[in-house]
């Protein structure tokens, strides 16, 4: 089962910010620019790297060229805000939670309740006397 | 160890009995200090010993031996899980903030200079945390910490920020985080009685109102709300399509609190007739020990 794309780890967000600036772009271009001494052993790092970014579905191999080029299947944004999403699960995980005052104790408010407590506000604003 | 049983038994019969009367006088107040002082004092009773032996006959089930012991047995296991998860999740939040989370100096000032202005002599440490949660203060009192989100923090403004780090300090004034320990250990030992979840759902939703009423008396009541909504509008950005609520009731309960923040309704501090009922409340409760036919 593929992990998902929110479990990228510090090393593979290093290689996915690399391609989210040049784009398309091959093994050798990502070492030179991660790892600028460039051994066997840091290119090994970046195979393995790319290997597991792809098994995420985070990145897609044009096997159809040679050397093979790298380019992302997810955006920035996208990855950013699962992982926000990611540590905040583990962080509050489960219901109780011993020790925690919360400013919001809610997971989520959808966005036409958000707009109407809004207008609420704005109302109040204009006739605080009318409540 | 029977007559610890036995006071704690009785403890919570009373907590039960008195439970619906103390629900529906807060509702008739709704003033949010006496809601919180109120439920706290239930808390309280749970786990105090008689102060002063009152006695008061109830008839008593008899149980068999065999019975008895296999309840008392199921009480202690889950007094003994309780205490495991909660100091699991202890273990696991202190981690999970420690690296994921950091003290960032130049938030740290903002704090300490509102601490300041509070009167507050040593503020609690600001964490900035990489993650979708609402502000939070955390810990019990040695080394309290303003959790705060990252992300959040770089979108809202100055007094924005200002108005949401008083909220927590109103928490960290005002003890809340003793209170936290409180219910820890009640919801320990009395893991089974509806009453503990209860009181801690009552007594969290009226700190919220205080600490409120604590920063529109600080802040202009709009920027406050525009803070909330700020927050709001954060942590739903989830790329989790369902939405979820804490409870059904959910945008009820924030529109009451923005209201009561925008008309600047409520107080947190307990008027003398609010310490009155208070007196007199534990007055009459806190001794009470029925005795058993």
């Amino acid at each position: 089962m593929p992990r998902k794309a929110s479990d990228v780890t510090d090393a593979e967000l290093a290689v996915l910010q690399v391609l989210w600036e040049k784009g398309t772009t091959t093994v050798r271009d990502i070492v030179a620019i991660l790892y600028p001494a460039g051994t066997p052993s840091d290119l090994a790092t970046v195979q393995k790297l790319l290997k597991r970014l792809e098994n995420k579905n985070c990145i897609s191999r044009n096997r159809s060229t040679w050397p093979h080029e790298f380019q992302p299947a997810i955006q920035r944004d996208d990855l950013i805000s699962r992982r926000l999403q990611t540590t905040a699960n583990e962080l509050c995980e489960g219901s109780i939670l011993p020790l925690l005052t919360q400013l919001v104790q809610l997971k989520s408010v959808s966005a036409e309740d958000r707009a109407a407590l809004r207008e609420i506000l704005d109302d109040l604003d204009k006739n605080p006397q009318k409540s | 160890m029977t007559s610890v049983i036995s006071t704690a038994i009785s403890n919570a019969l009373i907590v039960t009995c008195l439970a619906p009367i103390v629900c529906y006088g807060c509702r008739r107040s709704r003033c949010a200090a006496l809601t919180h002082s109120m439920w706290i004092v239930l808390l309280v009773k749970f786990l105090t010993p008689p102060l002063l032996t009152i006695p008061v006959v109830l008839p008593w089930l008899h149980l068999s031996h065999v019975l008895t012991q296999q309840l008392l047995i199921t009480w202690a296991s889950g007094t003994c899980l309780m205490t495991l998860i909660f100091i699991r999740q202890i273990i696991r939040f202190r981690q999970i903030l420690a690296t994921r989370s950091l003290i960032d100096p130049t938030a740290t000032r903002e704090l300490e200079e509102i601490g300041q202005r509070l009167g507050v002599s040593k503020a609690p440490q600001l964490r900035l945390f990489d993650g979708r949660v609402s502000p939070l203060l955390w810990g019990w009192g040695l080394r309290n910490a303003i959790v705060f989100p990252r992300s959040l923090w770089e979108r809202l403004s100055l007094q924005e920020r200002r108005s949401l780090l008083t909220h927590e300090l109103g928490h960290h004034i005002r003890g809340d985080h003793y209170v936290r320990m409180l219910e820890i250990v009640c919801m320990c030992v009395y893991w089974w009685h509806p009453v503990v979840w209860c009181a801690r759902y009552r007594i969290e939703e009226a700190e919220e109102t205080c600490c409120d009423a604590f920063v529109v008396r600080h802040e202009p009541s709009r920027t406050y709300a525009n803070a909330i909504m700020a927050t709001l509008d954060f942590i739903s950005e989830s790329p989790c399509k369902t939405v979820t609520y804490a409870s059904q009731l959910a945008p009820a309960s924030l529109q009451k609190r923005l209201t009561a923040v925008m008309l600047r309704s409520q107080s947190e501090r307990l008027s003398r007739i609010g310490w009155l009922t208070l007196f007199v409340f534990c007055l009459l409760l806190l001794p009470l020990h029925p005795v058993f036919l």
